[in-house]
C-alpha cells in the first residue's frame, strides 16, 4: 500500500544542512493501523509529511498502491532504466495524489469562519463536487463522527474533541484510502483521546482505510495499532508487528518510550 | 443672544454650504476608498503568497512590491498630490475641483491598503495553509477558500482605518481646492476669521471619524465568528 524506500530528508538551514531522516524503509499493508512513534524532534513529522510529499524528501523512493510518486535515488547505475529513473510529480498530479489522502493535525486546523458543515465541505468544494452532492455526502460524514447535532455551528463553539472529529469527518470526505494522522490526540485529555481512537479504529474497521499514526505515546499504539515503527534521531531502530516489538524490546528507545519517559519531555 | 439661538443662526445662514461639503467629503473619500481596495487589494494578496514558504514564493516580485508600497507610503500626500498633478490632469482633464483629488487619494491610499490587507492575511494560520495543501488545494482555492474568508474580519477591521486617513488627505486636498470640509474651513474658518465655522467643521469630522469607526466595528464583530458563544 504505502512503500517507502531509503528515504533520508536534509532541510538546509542558516547554519548548514539539518539531517531529519536518514534511510528510512517502511512498509504499510492495505488495512494496517500504522503506528510510528518516537520523542519529539526524531523526525517522525517529517516522514508522515513525506508520504503526501507535503516536504520533498531529498534521497529516496515512495510508492503508493505500487505507483511510484517520488524517486531520487543516490546511486544510480543506469538513468534510463524504468525503475531508477527520476519521478516527481507535476502540481496537478500531486494534486489528484493529495485528494486521495486524509490527513489530520494535531490542531485540527478548522476553518474558524465556517460553521462545521461548511468546513466539512470544504475538501469536496477543493475536488470540485456539485452542491447537491456535497449536501448529502456532508451529512453522511457529520453522522459518521457523531456531530450532526452540531452541524450549524463555528468551531470556536465546539470543545477539543468535537473540533478533532470535525476534522476527521474532513479528511475522510472524499473517502480516501489512506488517513495520514499527525500527533491527532496529543492536545486532548485521556477520555477524549479514547474517544477519537475508537472512532479510527471505526472508521479504519468500516471502510477499509490505512492509518498511518505519528505519535509519542505509547499507549496509543497499543490501543490502536497493529503494526508500528519505532523512530529515533533520524531512523528507524526498531518494526513490526507492535505485539512483536512492544512485548520484547530489543531497543533502549522502545524501553524507554514504554517506561513512559517522554511524558515529561512535551 | 443665547448660544442656542447664536447656532441657529450660524445653521441656518451656512446649512447649505455644510451639507454640500460634508456629503462631498463622504462621497469623495468614499469613491477614493472603493478605488484603493480595487487596486490595494491585489497588490496586498500578492505580497503575501510570493513571501518565502508561501504558496507562490517568488523572491524578485515580493520584494519589488515591497519596494513600491515602501515608497507609496514614504511620500507625504500634500507632496504626492502636487507631484501627481500631471497624471491627475491626463485622466480627469483638470487638477482643480473635488473630482481631481480622487486620483493623487487613490494612488496614496492603494499602498496603505496593500499593507494593511497584507497584514490581515499573514494573521491567517499558516496550519490552515497547510490543511488546505494537504487537501490539494490549487493555489487561487487556498487565496479564495481560505487567506481571504479567514482574514475578512480584520480586513473589515482596516477599512475604517483607511476612510479616516483619506477623510484627513481630503482635508489637505480641500485646503487647495479640492472642496469638502477642508475647503470649507480654511476658507471661512481661516481666511474670513469665521471660528464658529471652523469649530463645526471639526465637529462635523469628529461625528463623521466615529460614526464610521463604529460601524466598521459592529460589522467587523458581526462577521467574525472566533469568539461565537
Amino acid at each position: 500500500m504505502i512503500e517507502i524506500r531509503h528515504l533520508s530528508k536534509q532541510f538546509e538551514m542558516k547554519d548548514g544542512p539539518f539531517q531529519a531522516l536518514e534511510d528510512v524503509s517502511l512498509h504499510v499493508e492495505q488495512e494496517d493501523i500504522y503506528g510510528i512513534i518516537g520523542m519529539s524532534g526524531a523526525g517522525k513529522s517529517t516522514l508522515i509529511r513525506c508520504i503526501n510529499l507535503l516536504e520533498e524528501p531529498t534521497w529516496g523512493e515512495i510508492l503508493i498502491e505500487g505507483k511510484c510518486i517520488f524517486r531520487r535515488l543516490k546511486d544510480v547505475s543506469d538513468p534510463k532504466a524504468e525503475d531508477q529513473k527520476f519521478v516527481r510529480l507535476n502540481d496537478t498530479d500531486l494534486r489528484k495524489l493529495r485528494r486521495e489522502i486524509g490527513m489530520i493535525f494535531q490542531s485540527p486546523n478548522l476553518l474558524m469562519q465556517r460553521t462545521v458543515e461548511e468546513n466539512i465541505a470544504f475538501p469536496l468544494e477543493i475536488a470540485g463536487y456539485p452542491r447537491s452532492k456535497i449536501q448529502d455526502r456532508v451529512k453522511e460524514l457529520m453522522d459518521l463522527v457523531n456531530i450532526l447535532d452540531k452541524a450549524h455551528n463555528y468551531p470556536s463553539q465546539l470543545s477539543g474533541g468535537q473540533r478533532q472529529r470535525v476534522s476527521i469527518a474532513r479528511a475522510m470526505a472524499n473517502t480516501p484510502k489512506i488517513l495520514l494522522c499527525d500527533e491527532p490526540t496529543s492536545a486532548l485529555d485521556s477520555l477524549t483521546t479514547t474517544q477519537i481512537l475508537d472512532l479510527l479504529w471505526d472508521i479504519n474497521q468500516q471502510y477499509k482505510v490505512t492509518i498511518v499514526i505519528i505519535t509519542h505515546e505509547i499507549e496509543l499504539v497499543k490501543k490502536l495499532c497493529s503494526k508500528v515503527a519505532v523512530i529515533d534521531n533520524t531512523r528507524i531502530v526498531d518494526q513490526g508487528e507492535v505485539g512483536q516489538v512492544l512485548l520484547n524490546p530489543s531497543m533502549e528507545i522502545t524501553r524507554q518510550l514504554m517506561r513512559g519517559k517522554i511524558g515529561s519531555e512535551e | 443672544m443665547s448660544f442656542f439661538t447664536y447656532l441657529i443662526n450660524l445653521l441656518s445662514e451656512f446649512h447649505q454650504l455644510l451639507i454640500d461639503a460634508t456629503l462631498q467629503t463622504l462621497y469623495i473619500t468614499f469613491i477614493s476608498t472603493v478605488l484603493a481596495y480595487l487596486l490595494g487589494t491585489p497588490l496586498g494578496i500578492l505580497v503575501v503568497i510570493t513571501a518565502p514558504k508561501s504558496i507562490a514564493p517568488h523572491k524578485g516580485v515580493n520584494e519589488v512590491l515591497s519596494w513600491i508600497i515602501n515608497i507609496g507610503r514614504s511620500i507625504p500626500f500634500i507632496i504626492l498630490m502636487v507631484a501627481l498633478m500631471p497624471l491627475t490632469r491626463w485622466i480627469v482633464g483638470t487638477t482643480i475641483g473635488p473630482v481631481a483629488t480622487i486620483v493623487p487619494l487613490t494612488i496614496a491610499a492603494t499602498p496603505f491598503v496593500a499593507r494593511m490587507i497584507e497584514q490581515s492575511l499573514v494573521e491567517v494560520d499558516s496550519g490552515l495553509i497547510e490543511m488546505a495543501q494537504a487537501m490539494g488545494a490549487t493555489s487561487s482555492q487556498i487565496i479564495f477558500k481560505v487567506l481571504l474568508p479567514e482574514g475578512l474580519p480584520s480586513v473589515v477591521r482596516g477599512i475604517p482605518i483607511t476612510i479616516i486617513n483619506l477623510i484627513g488627505s481630503y482635508a489637505m486636498a480641500g485646503a487647495i481646492g479640492g472642496g469638502g470640509l477642508g475647503d470649507l474651513a480654511i476658507r471661512y474658518g481661516y481666511h474670513r476669521r469665521q471660528s464658529d465655522i471652523m469649530i463645526v467643521t471639526i465637529v462635523l469630522l469628529i461625528i463623521i471619524v466615529e460614526i464610521i469607526q463604529l460601524l466598521g466595528n459592529f460589522v467587523a464583530n458581526r462577521i467574525d465568528k472566533r469568539d461565537v458563544r
